[in-house]
């Protein structure tokens, strides 16, 4: 904004400024909007070594996305590390295996997300009879203000919580046939959650070959909804 | 979203306003197109910039502002239908091609245009050059990124201060 005669675009001024001395001119908002644009929360941290204004820059970013292998093990970490008032996304994308390692960010992000939580495990693997369960399933915390969440599990299961935290769940649906174990946790869920059990139970599957989605609606529309997308088995 | 022609029963020519910048150049411009600033449309919206008047932007150098409506009266249409509903896939192309085109621009034009977005609130261009910048970041090392954003070599102090950082965000920059 140091312009002064502006008839010709572009023209400098007389001093030349640095490219630092004009990105440390910006505020916060518009850093933190050129954050977001990448793709990686650990790529945004990278910014830190610009200069000391752009330092703790990236832990004012509502939205954090993991992707890489590297990212995975630091969720926690980070999360821990945000400072933005509301957390609005949190997306992992991982190949990982071990639940337990899940287990180490997903109280945390459990207190402090307040929007989306989109976790896809692209892990391949085949489903278990049900002993097995144990070291694959991933057991859910309460996201007492998680508006949405969106789990592609590969072969992991899902515990759910027993007492009744999910009360804005709405709606449950998971789009593909469902596997044994998981209708198992459908009916756990529609106990566990007192708002659920109230609804109407969808209809029937039957012999579990229906290709309907499974859906609970309690129509109020403005609470949480978690789908659950199970892998073929 | 953009406001329509706020009932005035003016439906002939599209209403203009003036707009003013800091070192004192006018621009006349379509209502339409300047309500995409939300900063300026409630000032439109009741009736400000018309006539003789002319809104000024003390923050807003000339040079920039001409950029900034180059932008505005090429997306008000779009804006005015309410975005995509009723454009079609040439239209988007088009729009998708001048913005490419757009913030193919020296740096420093580029982010006076952001802070220039910022102050009066348009949207579309704030994400339009955000995105830029984060393009000229992206996939680059912490070099890299210091170069293409046009800072100088650290100091040893600021070399130092980057080994500390890259030593406890390790993760960041495996």
């Amino acid at each position: 904004m140091a312009q002064s005669g502006g008839e010709v675009a572009a023209k400098r001024p007389n001093l030349f400024p640095s490219g630092e001395d004009r990105l440390s001119a910006l505020p916060d908002d518009i850093i933190v909007l050129i954050l977001l644009r990448l793709d990686t929360i650990a790529e945004a941290a990278r910014t830190s070594v610009l200069s000391s204004r752009w330092c703790r820059i990236w832990t004012l970013l509502p939205e954090l996305t993991f992707r890489k292998a590297a990212d995975y093990g630091h969720i926690r970490d980070v999360i821990a590390a945000t400072e933005a008032p509301p957390l609005r996304q949190i997306r992992v994308k991982t190949n990982d295996d071990a639940p337990d390692s899940m287990a180490a960010w997903l109280p945390l992000a459990a207190r402090r997300l307040s929007g989306v939580l989109r976790y896809r495990n692209s892990v391949e693997g085949h489903y278990e009879d049900d002993e097995d369960e144990d070291n694959t399933t991933i057991a859910l915390p309460c996201f007492g203000k998680a508006t949405k969440i969106v789990l592609n599990l590969g072969f992991l299961a899902l515990a759910l919580p027993s007492s009744g935290e999910f009360t804005r769940l709405t709606n449950l649906s998971k789009t593909r046939p469902v596997p044994r174990h998981m209708r198992a946790q459908r009916h756990r869920l529609l106990a566990a959650v007192p708002m659920l059990a109230k609804a109407p139970r969808p209809a029937s599957t039957g012999n579990g070959q229906t290709h309907r989605p499974l859906g609970v609606s309690l129509g109020d529309g403005s609470g949480l909804c978690l789908r659950i997308a199970a892998a073929p088995y | 979203m953009a406001a329509p022609e706020s009932g005035d029963g003016n439906n002939g020519a599209a209403r203009m306003v003036t707009l003013i910048s800091s070192d004192n150049t006018r621009f006349e411009v379509e209502a339409a197109a300047a309500s995409l600033s939300q900063t300026l449309q409630l000032t439109i919206l009741d009736g400000g910039g018309g006539g003789g008047d002319g809104i000024p932007l003390p923050n807003v150098d000339s040079a920039t502002l001409s950029k900034v409506l180059e932008y505005c009266i090429k997306h008000a249409p779009a804006a005015a239908n309410g975005g995509a509903p009723n454009a079609t896939a040439v239209d988007r192309a088009e729009l998708e091609r001048f913005d490419n085109e757009f913030v193919n621009i020296d740096q420093s034009v580029l982010y006076s245009l952001i802070m220039a977005a910022h102050n009066l609130e348009i949207e579309g261009l704030q994400s339009l050059v955000a995105k830029k910048v984060a393009d000229m970041i992206k996939g680059k090392s912490p070099m890299e990124i210091r170069r293409t954003l046009g800072f100088p070599d650290p100091t040893p102090e600021e070399q130092a201060e980057m080994n500390a950082h890259m030593l406890e965000y390790g993760w960041a920059y495996e």
